[in-house]
Order: C-alpha cells, then structure tokens, then sequence
C-alpha cells in the first residue's frame, strides 16, 4: 500500500458566486484556459457563477470532470500547461454542488487529466499524463490506494458500473490498461482506435466504448472478455472525444471536435443514429446529458459556450456562454429538498 | 562509413513491472500473434545518418546537426516504442550507423540489412542517399522511410516499399506560396544555383505560381553557381532593380545564411524568404539567420515540425523530447521518431515485421498514422508521400545564443498552419492533398 498522500481538506480555492435555483441540477463546465469552473443554471439557460480554481489562468487547467455517485459532489482534475512531471498545481479538487464550495483537494500526481468516481463513491481514480500511469485514491482520506503502469499520455478512465474493473486510454500508445480492483492488478491492455481519448462504460457493465480522435471512431468493447467487438466510424475528421450515455443506455452521444456537431450512435446496431450539427457551437470537446436525458450539453472549446440540445427533435436549441475553453462539461444534482 | 552503434532496448522501469503477457489485441490485428500471446520476432530498423566525425569539413555538405537530431529523435522513438511495445507483447531494435555521404550510406544500408537483418531502414538526406538506400532496401527485402529528402524526382521514382514522412519540395513551395501570396506579396524574385536541384526547385515554384497562386508574378531570378566562390553582387543589384515583394532562396542552407549577410547591407526593402531544406528547420540555423541578418534573417519559415507546437498531442510529445535531452525537437528528430512510430503501429497492426507486411499496411487503406499534427495522416498512394499539414514558423529578432531549453525554443515561435486542420465541411483528405503533387491517376506498386 502507497502510503498516505496529502489531502487537505480545507477550502483551497475561493470566489464563488452563482448560488440558489429551482432546478434539480446545475452543468459544470471546465474552463481550460480561465483556470475556473463555470457553474449553469439549465432552467434559465445562462451561466449563474463561476468557481475559481486557480489566480493563475494560463498557467493552471482544470479539464477532466466527473461527479459523485449522489451527484453532490464535482470532481475536477488540475494540472498545468507543462506535461513534463507532477507540479504542485497537479490535483484532483473536491466542489460540493449545494454550495459551490470547494470541499477537498487531493494529490494526485504527474499531470491529471481526467477523473472517474468508483460506483460507491469510495474510490477517486485519475490519468497521469505526464507519468503515463493511473492512480487510485480514497475520497475520503486522500491514500493512494495504487498505481498502475498504462501506455503513453494516460487520458480516459471510467470504473465499470459493478466497481470491479477500470479502463484507462493512453494517446500515444492506442490502448486500454484493464486494472481489476479487487486486487489492484493491471489484467491487460488492448489496442483500439487512433490516439483514443474518453472511454465509459454501457449502464448494464457488459460493454465499453472508447473513442478514438485522430481514428475517428468509436471502439465497442466486450468488457467480459476485454476484446474489441466492434467499430463505429465516425469519419476521418469527426475528432471524437468526450461522450455520454442517456439513462436508458440507449443513445451514446459523441462530441465530435473535428466536424463541430454531436454524433448519436444507437447501441443497439453500433450504428450513427443522428449527427447534430446545426447550430452547434464551435470544436465541443465534451458532452453530457441532463438527468432526466431531456436535454444534451455540450462544452464547445472553441467558442467559450455550452450548446443545448433538446434530445426529442435532436437538435441544437440554444447556446450559453461559459468561459474560455471549455473541455468537460458534467451534472450536478441540486438537493431541492433542502 | 562510421561505426555501428547498437541500441538495445530501452525498457522504462515501469514498463518493465508490467505482469506478462498482456497481450490484446482488436479485431483488426494479426490473430496469430494475439493468440500466442508471446512476442514475435523483434521489429528491426536500421537507421543511415549523417552524424560525421571530427573530421567533417565546414560547409554545406556538413549536416552533422540534421543527423544528430534525427538520432535523437530515434532515441526518443525507440524508447517509445518500448513502453508501447511491451503493451502489447512486441519489441523493437534500433540500430544508428554513423553513415554521411552517398557510399557510406549505401554500405551502411547493406550491412544493416545483411548483419542486422533489419526489415526498415530509416534515413535519405539527400536524393541520391535516399535513391541508393531505397533501391538497396528493395533488393533486401526492407522498406526505407524518407525523413530528410525533400526532392519530387526521388518520388517519381515509386520505389516499391519507400515512403516519405519528410515533405516534398513541392509541399514546402506550396505552402510558401500559400501563406505569402494571402498575405499580399505578390511579385517574387528566386535565387538558385544552378545544380539539377535548383533547376527542378525553380521549375516547381513556376508552377505552383501559376497552377495554384494566380495573383502572383515572377519579378525575375538570379542563378547563382554551386561552388563556394558565389559571387551575389549581380544577383542583388538586379533585385534592387526590379523591386520584388519577396525574394524566395531556393537553396541549400549555407547559401541562405551567406546571400542574407550580404542582402541585409544591400539597402534593398524586398522580404526575404528561405527554402526550408532539413538543416534550414533547425533552431541553429534560426538564430544563425538572425545573425547573419537581424532585419531580413528573421522572418518566416516553413517547417516540417515546430517545438512551440501545443496542439494536438504535439505539446505532451515536445514535452517528452525537451525532458529526454534538454533541447527542442527539430524537424528532423520528429520525422525520425514518427518513422520508428509507424513502423512499430504498422508492425503490429499487421502482426508481422517483414518488408511486405509493413508497406501492406504503410500504404494500404488501413494505414492511418497519429502524427500529433491534428488529423490522421495517410500515404499517397500514387509517390508515397505522407499527406501532413506544415508549419509557418517566426524567427525571433531577440534570439540568443544561450544553449538553455527555454532559450532555444524561443529562437522561434508558431505563426501558422497549412493546411488548416479545423475546417468542418470539407473533407480531410482532400485538404491535405492541397500542398503538393496530386496525381491520383499514377499508383505506385
């Protein structure tokens, strides 16, 4: 066992505005190159506040999201702009939905790209990029409870729904790191699609899909086995890279950076259901869809907006202004209870 | 002909911790080598470079510093390779003759394939090493990778199993063209020896003027002869005469650095722009143009590769070569790391590391290359030519001699991008097929 790893628990980052809607879930977008996250009230289709997490924009970058299990907590992982070792601004950061508080902030390692909670909300793993590793930390005191070997410049990771297997991308490597939690072993790595980039994992765990951004595909993998089954090809200059299921697991929408538009790939046929391109804003890099799976939004990094997408009529109905270069965009669930 | 240095592997520790075999490979890839589930045979190149001696006389034959950051470039592929590799259960060797000239390298291409038993063999500084390395690896069952050899003539040529990861002459004229022309510099001088080469180069650039660039004229040229007793008053008194936008250099980097010297106290206004030959691309030569010429030596470059580059995995990839040897990554360092890149992908994509195997796939319809410039990259199939996007490049007036990392990157900066990558709605391939020779009509075998 890697021994205890800071975790400090106090506020580390301040200003915090935007507080207070009707609505039962706020988007979260990660402002690459404003050092801030950009809070978004659905209902009023208007960005409400900002999170700042770092005085040093330019220099820090929050990316990758993911949010807790109960959907109160974001998880935002931070580096900086030199991808050559771990560096103080490297951690994972802690926001509480229901205050817009950064509650925790935990070391995580070399250039943390992005983050996935395990399905009992105990495990906090990350990508290493710079190390070209993976990590996994307890929420909820900081320990790193392992560190794994993957290819070149880690990015995606995902834990299965069952919380027993973690699947980690490496870009320049063109693979998937397998690691089994239950022992915290590396089980395998298989190739996918060029320089892949997100991976998650269909609702029922038997499936995975990692997208490939300079293949321009979609790799479906049999996760019993950990085998490739088949390929979507988006097209040569789709980019694709973050992605989302509906609730139902039905629909997996794919931002695709290359072509500006949203691809829809029903997972019944591995198929391209629809591509939404009208009105899009300009590079999404990432995509997520709104509890009740109404509604898409997609973080547009070129145009420092959020586009929504009404997922009935498949299409684009408007579009929020958020900050400078957006890369992950995720949910927060709002205690309208309390 | 040099030494032979042999490279062993170079397995990074963590690497090395992995439990094997952890072999998986997709649906596409050799299912023969998925189900041993072992390493085949070790993939084998063989790299031919110009790294010289103590001994290597000054001038424009002496690219010592193109072949020591192709060998860096190596390095780093190698070392890459071994971490990508062992991922899934394949292993590569690189080995680096010390080879310049025409005849060295031609013996060094030989005995790497007869005693190394190479399948790639990497290097063509000029056309005719890389005309001798690729006829030698045809005969020797090997493929060649072009990183240096920029002629069109060395690609008519559609030697079976030779691909260019290095740009064309006419990728680099076009591009030239493509940015100076938007930019309002329509009227241009060209100044060439006069070799063959710089006879082809003059030629090419007649033509993308006036196939490609409408708007723009030829004010005139000097020919200059390739010996070192060049005289440029002629050729720059006319130049003051004839009063271009822009004079563009067709040729060798010495040449360059020398008309520059000479240009700067001329008292012409015309720009000067500068064929981008391999030993051109180098930070070296930035700051020597800078030197050489404060005013007129530091304007815009073409480039194969740019250090600065943060886009598209090309920062994380310039990072990794920074840290590995405290300078930047040259344009000749890329091309020679992408080289052991798709040799290694082609060799496990097809599950074997013979010649016909790896040019199956290097030109098949399943060769799709991440080159962190942004978008796939494919080889032409009608000269294999690697369709890629350049790089307009800014040399720094404030450039210093300073040998820092930080330093040294900042004897250039990123001006610009040709193709562009992001244009949604047209389509990819045919955007990079707008920088050079399109004949889809001719397929090579």
């Amino acid at each position: 066992m890697i021994p205890l790893r800071h975790l400090l628990l106090a506020v580390a980052a301040g200003s915090v505005a935007g507080m207070g809607q009707a609505a039962g879930y706020r988007v979260y977008v990660s402002d690459e190159y404003n050092a801030a996250i950009s809070i978004i009230d659905p209902d009023r289709g208007a960005q409400t506040g900002t999170i700042e997490i770092s005085g040093r924009p330019g220099d820090v970058r929050p990316r990758g999201l993911a949010v807790s299990p109960d959907g109160k907590t974001i998880f935002v992982s931070v580096s900086d702009f030199l991808p050559r070792a771990e560096s103080p601004e490297d951690a994972i950061v802690a926001i509480d939905v229901a205050t817009n508080q950064v509650t925790a902030t935990y070391r995580a390692g070399g250039n943390p790209e992005r983050v996935a909670i395990s399905p009992d909300g105990r495990q906090i793993w990350a990508s290493l990029e710079a190390t070209a590793q993976a990590v996994a930390l307890d929420a909820a005191t900081g320990t790193q409870l392992g560190i794994f070997p993957t290819g070149i410049e880690t990015e995606g990771i995902a834990v299965s729904p069952d919380g027993q297997i973690v699947y980690v991308t490496a870009e320049t490597s063109h693979t998937v790191t397998v690691i089994r939690t239950s022992d915290m072993t590396v089980v395998t790595h298989l190739l996918v699609g060029n320089r892949p980039r997100d991976v998650i994992f269909s609702r029922d765990g038997q499936r995975a899909y990692v997208s490939a951004e300079i293949g321009g595909t979609i790799s479906v993998i049999d996760v019993p086995s950990h085998e490739v089954v088949a390929t979507v090809n988006l097209g040569l200059d789709a980019r694709p890279v973050g992605m989302d299921l509906d609730p139902e697991g039905k629909f997996l929408y794919v931002a695709g950076g290359g072509t500006s538009a949203i691809y829809v790939v029903d997972t019944e046929t591995d198929r391209v259901a629809h591509v939404i391109k009208e009105k899009m804003g300009r590079r999404p890099w990432d995509v997520v869809l709104s509890p009740d799976g109404r509604k898409a939004f997609t973080a547009n990094g070129l145009s420092d907006s959020v586009s929504v997408i009404d997922t009935d009529c498949m299409c684009v109905t408007g579009q929020i202004p958020a900050g400078r270069g957006p890369h992950s965009v995720r949910v927060g669930v709002v205690d309208v209870a309390n | 002909m040099g030494t032979f240095t042999r490279r062993r592997l170079l397995i990074a520790g963590a690497a090395a911790t992995l439990p094997a075999p952890l072999v998986r490979r997709n649906n596409g890839l050799s299912a023969a080598a998925a189900a041993a589930g072992t390493s085949p045979e070790p993939l084998r190149i063989g790299a031919v470079l110009p790294i010289g001696g103590a001994a290597m006389p000054p001038g424009r034959i002496n690219i010592r510093a193109v072949g020591e950051a192709a060998r860096m470039g190596l390095v780093l592929g190698e070392e890459d390779a071994a971490r990508n590799g062992e991922l899934v259960g394949w292993s590569t060797e690189v080995t680096i003759a010390n080879a310049p000239g025409v005849d060295a390298a031609a013996r060094a291409a030989r005995r790497l394939i007869a005693r190394d038993r190479v399948s790639v063999l990497v290097g063509g500084f000029s056309r005719d090493e890389a005309e001798a390395i690729s006829e030698i690896a045809e005969e020797g069952d090997a493929i060649f990778l072009n990183i240096a050899a920029q002629s069109d003539a060395l690609r008519h040529t559609c030697r079976t199993g030779m691909f260019h990861i290095e740009a064309s002459a006419a990728m680099y004229l076009d591009a030239i063209f493509g940015w100076f022309v938007r930019a309002g510099y329509r009227n241009w001088y060209f100044v060439h020896d006069d070799s063959l080469e710089g006879q082809e180069l003059y030629e090419r650039a007649l033509v993308s003027l006036k196939e490609r660039h409408w708007a723009a004229e030829v004010a005139g040229r000097g020919v200059l002869r390739q010996d070192d007793s060049r005289d440029f008053a002629p050729v720059i008194a006319e130049i003051g005469k004839v009063r271009p936008d822009v004079v563009l250099l067709l040729t060798d980097w010495r040449t360059q650095l020398d008309f520059l010297s000479r240009y700067e106290v001329s008292g012409n206004l015309a720009q000067v722009a500068g064929y981008p030959d391999p030993a051109s691309q180098l930070r070296d030569f930035y700051f020597a143009a800078k030197q050489a010429a404060p005013v007129f030596g530091s304007g815009y470059r073409a480039a194969l590769w740019e250090a600065t580059l943060d886009s598209y995995g090309a920062r994380e990839l310039n990072a990794r070569f920074d840290a590995r040897w405290g300078r930047p990554m040259d344009p000749p360092a890329w091309a020679a790391y992408q080289a052991v890149k798709i040799a290694l992908e082609a060799a496990i994509a097809s599950g074997s590391g013979d010649a016909a195997s790896l040019a199956a796939h290097i030109g098949g319809p399943q060769g799709l290359f991440d080159v962190s410039k942004g978008i796939g990259m494919t080889f032409r199939p009608w000269d294999g030519q690697m369709r890629q996007s350049l790089f307009l490049v800014k040399i720094n007036p404030d450039a210093t001699s300073s040998l820092a990392l930080d330093a040294m990157l900042e004897r250039a900066s990123l001006a610009g991008e040709l193709p562009a990558i992001y244009m949604p709605g047209t389509d990819p391939v045919e955007r990079l097929d707008q920088l050079g020779e399109i004949d889809p009509s001719r397929s090579c075998p």
